[in-house]
């Protein structure tokens, strides 16, 4: 069941900065620990930057999950973008088509419980994470 | 809690010879540049021994922020001085550690006089050297003087 959700556009280096600390917040507001508030804004903050720096612009959906008595958050990040050519190659450390440290993909899935990708060339990139309390 | 995109919202200043910058809020990329800037021309502008850029207001540090900071700081390596990053908070190490971001060539310290003995140390008596030394008669070199008087504070 979906207690709440906010949906944050992406566009600008500056909305990375202010999704990451909304979605602190809204971990936070879960009872999330301080260190996993911050997992989580890092997560966000690696995912929107993604979207700025690859697909120009998208979307970030944080939302309340509930599985039995677990409470957590899913985060959706959502772009109409080129999507991604090379996907297991993007899955590894280092690897990066932009010239970065190719961490935020691989660094993303391990900050997180939980993590989906669905990519389709030409037509965007969707990737679903949830952390649990 | 708000994000400094603003330059002004950090005030810099120096003890023992060492330029101390302290973040007292979450960094947005824009702003973690712009501080590299101003960090850049301080210690061009000033005979500095060394650099403490203490974040103990930055609790979400991701990758594109770490490199900027790891990249500041081989800036003013290569401008030979050396730095030492303060006040990592626990939010901030565990992303740091999950994202596996490269640590291996950042000095860190727990508190900012940790940091200053790191970067004093061989030094004789750094608080004696504070805050712009006179010119002895070895090292009267005018083009020194002329750049300790023209430095401005850039605050
Ligand atoms: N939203 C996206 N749209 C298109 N390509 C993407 C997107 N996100 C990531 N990628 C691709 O995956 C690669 C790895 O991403 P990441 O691990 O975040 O490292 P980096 O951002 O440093 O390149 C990127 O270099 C890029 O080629
Ligand atoms: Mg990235």
């Amino acid at each position: 069941m979906t207690l709440d959700a906010i949906k944050l556009q992406i566009e600008e280096t500056s909305d990375v900065a202010y999704a990451a600390l909304d979605a602190k917040n809204f971990a936070k507001g879960l009872g999330f620990s301080i260190a996993d508030q911050y997992t989580i804004a890092t997560a966000v903050s690696e995912l929107a930057q993604n979207i700025v720096k690859y697909a120009d612009f998208g979307h970030v959906t944080l939302t309340t999950i509930e599985k039995g008595s677990n409470v957590g958050i899913e985060v959706v990040a959502k772009d109409s973008g080129p999507g991604i050519e090379d996907l297991p190659n993007a899955m590894e450390d280092k690897f990066s088509t932009g010239g970065t440290m190719g961490v935020g993909l691989p660094g993303t899935r391990r900050l997180m419980d939980d993590f989906h990708i669905a990519t389709v060339l030409g037509e965007g990139t969707q990737i679903v994470v949830k952390k649990w309390l | 809690m708000t994000i400094s995109s603003q330059s002004h919202s950090i005030t810099m200043h120096e003890t023992q010879r060492c330029l101390v910058v302290p973040i007292q809020e979450e960094l947005s990329q824009t702003a973690a540049v712009i501080i590299q800037q101003q960090i850049l021309e301080r210690v061009h502008a000033r005979p500095l021994i060394g650099v403490v850029i203490d974040l103990a207001g930055v609790q979400i540090i991701d990758s594109a922020l770490w490199t900027t900071f790891i990249n500041t700081s081989r800036m003013i390596k290569v401008m030979g001085v050396p730095s030492v990053l303060t006040g990592l908070n626990p939010g901030a190490v565990a992303s740091i550690i999950d994202l596996q971001l490269d640590c291996d060539e950042i000095e860190t310290a727990m508190q900012l006089e940790d940091a200053l003995t790191m970067l004093t140390r061989g030094c004789p008596n750094p608080s004696e050297l504070a805050p712009a030394p006179e010119a002895t008669p070895a090292e009267a070199d005018p083009t020194t003087n002329t750049a300790i008087d023209a430095s401005n504070d850039a605050q």
